[in-house]
């Protein structure tokens, strides 16, 4: 491996989002600009066991909400969202780069995601000193 | 049929967070492959280069597996 970059989670894309509702069972609500906790326009998810639903700032993509400490609404859950949220973007990104993707869930809970270089059946990753990567599609 | 030439690895935790790993590219190359993937991402709280991020590539060409669709 060549380098290792560690980020935190940020969910902006509307797509994105109502793929992981499917996934995990939340009920996609549509897109707000007002209510209880909502900072610009959002959108709002809600899972059945919470009182409360979810915002997701479309700006900054982060999340607001009210789950009283996790007395109103286990925090897991959207931890899990969140997984599938990040999984699903990698997923898309492939999928429209024409790169094969795979997915392992790992001891722990973690799930990886495997994207080809240079994709499934397409060009040639060069790793020729011209600094260029042309079989990437960039 | 698993993935194992030059790949992106992003390991999402049970928290959504993310981590990329860029193997089987040397060199500077490593971050152009990468870059389109974690701008989708969020916030960097962790970047760190590994000892294959200073070879020189080689002079090879790795050809991606053609068929098994």
């Amino acid at each position: 491996m060549s380098h290792i970059t560690k980020r935190k989670s940020s969910m902006k894309d509307i797509p994105t989002i109502k793929k992981a509702c499917k996934r995990t069972g939340a009920e996609f609500r549509g897109i707000i600009t007002k209510g209880r906790g909502v900072t610009g326009r959002s959108a709002q998810i809600k899972f059945d066991s919470w009182h409360h639903p979810v915002a997701i700032n479309l700006q900054s993509g982060e999340c607001s909400f009210d789950n009283y400490g996790g007395r109103w609404g286990k925090e897991e859950l959207l931890d899990g969202f969140k997984q599938q949220y990040a999984v699903a973007t990698a997923e898309t990104k492939a999928e429209s780069n024409g790169q094969a993707f795979e997915t392992e869930r790992l001891p722990g809970g973690a799930i990886k995601c495997t994207v080809a270089v240079g994709g499934s059946s397409g060009p040639s990753y060069d790793t020729g000193g011209s600094g260029t990567s042309s079989g990437y599609g960039v | 049929m698993a993935i194992t030439g030059p790949r992106i690895e992003i390991t999402v935790d049970p928290k959504g967070q993310t981590t990329t790993e860029v193997i089987g590219v040397p060199g500077d190359d490593c971050k152009a492959v990468s870059a389109e993937y974690e701008a989708l991402f969020g916030d960097v709280l962790e970047h760190k280069a590994t000892a294959e991020a200073y070879e020189e590539p080689e002079e090879i060409e790795i050809k991606a597996e053609q068929g098994g669709k």
